[in-house]
């Protein structure tokens, strides 16, 4: 360190930087390899089409991914994302006028005030999450995992087995109107991916997250509030993943119990393929969109092809599985490649 | 000449036990001062006492021959004392600037941060040092032990220092390595910045150090000039808990 800088940079050390950028590189190694094979083996994958259908099928988990992005960058979890969208979804039905043959005895109200209701449940119900986990001290993981059975609850309550049609008319436009030809749900997900890119690498906000994730015990030292950091994370993903509920219910025309539950993998699965470290502190928005489209990509492409519908679910399990050794590998060599410094 | 910091009669009890027992201790500005003992010997107690991390039950503080007040670490913070834990309290996931800034980031208009005021400020506070670091965007992880002892050198005295409590600075180090953050404690005295070495092994600061503190059981055996005694005179200070025999040390 007293030195002047180093002489000249030695030859580039390819096996270094790839070790170091594994998390990186694995997941969008995998995206091409996975659209080049698609793309040969069917001749309906490769269509401007079929790409705008990949993006309208993750758009919703995206909603969800970027909460969850949040979550696990602090080094916590949310198993809750998929049951809190449902009961929202569920929630804004709720509020608004349903067709007679609908059959729930609900409590309609203007299209704006179910709205903001619904979102006022999902603050609560993240609120309740963030209390748990800050101040009583629940692992993430089993308070989490409680919510998503109070979710699930509010949403049968509500609901009792019957099914809603009828939301507010602008979700109904944001969830399937479209904008200029293309999905407003599309530009939804984008814009709510770019305004989370932008907090976590612009703001202070975005850099405690990584620092709650990174070395918990340097961010309090540091005079960052780390119990406030975790609780916005749970807020944020509870608020985003009632959204998604809300968008999704319009998007799929109908609102009723499990609705929402391929949503929790899917989203967990998009951020770690992504590259997110489990542990917390290191990967982003970045990785989350890699690993939505790998999804997407795996999701869509399996459909195109001739597979046993039954042996997909496998090799989506066996896929994830490949992802979370690769993502446990990468911590375990940036770790050592550290400390043999 | 009035001495940077005075602690005066410093007494702190755990439970009825005296874990610094009516400590007083001066140190003065530049001045390198090792504290020295066993675990258990009531040094790192002391310090926190210092730092602001628990308060003393009786006892005076005095920076600058005014006598202050220090109930937290933002206190001590805000009276220019900073403390560098042993294990220095970095974020490895972030690179060098973000690591100086940690909790206290520059921000420009609607609360973005302004990464290029913080990495100009970070390449003063490194020059100030005569620290060289490869690049300041590559992440804390990728430096070596001497590089982030100096990363969190650097983000201590960058509000502002006057007084640096360093916890076995060297410890950790390899030989090379203890030699640069030498360099940089030489350097920091130079500026004027009072810095407290605290060690259980005398070889980490006996040539660091200008001057050595020694306690035993929360009390203070006494403190000598580095250059009136030896080496095995000061371990038997640390370990008998008296001072050698000979007219004024």
């Amino acid at each position: 360190m007293t030195e002047a800088a180093k002489p000249s940079p030695k030859s580039f050390d390819w096996a270094q930087f790839v070790r170091s950028q594994l998390r990186n590189i694995a997941p969008l190694i995998t995206l091409i390899a996975l659209f080049v094979f698609f793309s040969l083996a069917s001749k309906s994958f490769l269509t401007l089409d079929n790409f705008v259908n990949i993006l309208a099928q993750v758009s919703l988990t995206s909603i969800i991914a970027v909460g969850l992005t949040f979550v696990i960058l602090t080094g916590e979890i949310d198993l809750s994302v998929a049951a809190v969208a449902n009961a929202i979804g569920i929630v804004m039905a709720f509020f608004t006028l349903q067709p007679d043959y609908a059959n729930i005895q609900n409590v309609p109200v203007p299209g704006l005030v179910a709205v903001v209701f619904a979102l006022a449940a999902c603050g609560a119900l993240g609120l309740i999450t963030a209390f748990g986990v800050t101040r009583i001290g629940i692992p993430s993981f089993i308070m989490t995992l409680a919510m998503m059975q109070i979710a699930a609850g509010v949403s049968a309550m509500l609901v009792r087995g019957q099914i809603a049609y009828s939301f507010p008319m602008i979700i109904q436009t944001l969830g399937s109107g479209k904008f200029m030809g293309l999905r407003w749900l599309i530009v939804v997900a984008v814009v709510t991916l770019l305004i989370a890119h932008l907090v976590l690498t612009y703001t202070r906000f975005g850099r405690y997250i990584y620092m709650t994730g990174g070395n918990r015990d340097a961010a309090e030292y540091s005079g960052v509030n780390v119990k406030f950091i975790i609780g916005s994370v749970m807020v944020i993903s509870a608020m985003l993943s009632g959204f998604s509920g809300m968008l999704g219910v319009a998007y799929f025309g109908s609102a009723q119990q499990n609705q929402f539950d391929t949503f929790l993998l899917d989203a967990i699965a998009a951020v770690v393929v992504g590259g997110t470290s489990l542990f917390g502190g290191r990967g982003g928005i970045g990785n989350t969109i890699i690993g939505l489209l790998v999804l997407g990509v795996l999701n869509n492409g399996l459909d195109h092809v001739n597979i046993d519908s039954f042996l997909k679910i496998l090799i989506r399990g066996l896929i994830l599985l490949i992802a979370l050794i690769v993502n446990v590998y990468a911590q375990k060599m940036r770790d050592s490649s550290a400390t043999t410094e | 000449m009035t001495p940077l910091v005075e602690l005066r009669n410093i007494v702190k009890t755990f439970g009825g036990v005296h874990a610094v027992d009516d400590v007083s201790l001066s140190l003065a500005e530049g001045e390198v001062l090792g504290l020295l003992g066993h675990n258990g010997a009531g040094k790192s107690t002391l310090i926190k006492v210092l730092a602001g991390v628990f308060p003393a039950d009786s006892g005076t503080i005095l920076i600058q021959g005014q006598p202050v007040s220090i109930r937290s670490t933002r206190d001590a913070k805000t009276l220019g004392i900073e403390t560098i834990y042993q294990t220095l309290a970095l974020s490895e996931n972030l690179d060098s600037v973000a690591n100086l800034f940690l909790g206290r980031e520059m921000t420009g208009p609607l609360g973005f941060m302004n990464e290029e005021a913080m990495e100009e400020q970070a390449r003063k506070t490194l020059g100030r040092l005569k620290l060289h670091l490869p690049s300041l965007s590559s992440l804390v992880q990728s430096l070596s032990g001497g590089q982030r002892q100096a990363v969190a050198i650097a983000r201590a005295i960058h509000f502002n220092a006057r007084v640096l409590i360093m916890d076995e600075p060297t410890a950790a180090l390899g030989p090379e390595e203890t030699l640069k953050v030498a360099a940089l404690v030489a350097e920091l005295s130079r500026q004027g910045i009072g810095i407290i070495l605290i060690s259980h092994d005398i070889h980490d600061i006996f040539d660091l150090a200008s001057r050595l503190a020694v306690m035993k059981n929360g009390r203070l055996v006494g403190a000598v000039s580095t250059a009136d005694v030896t080496q095995d005179e000061v371990l038997a200070m640390i370990i008998a808990g008296k001072m050698p025999e000979r007219p004024n040390s």
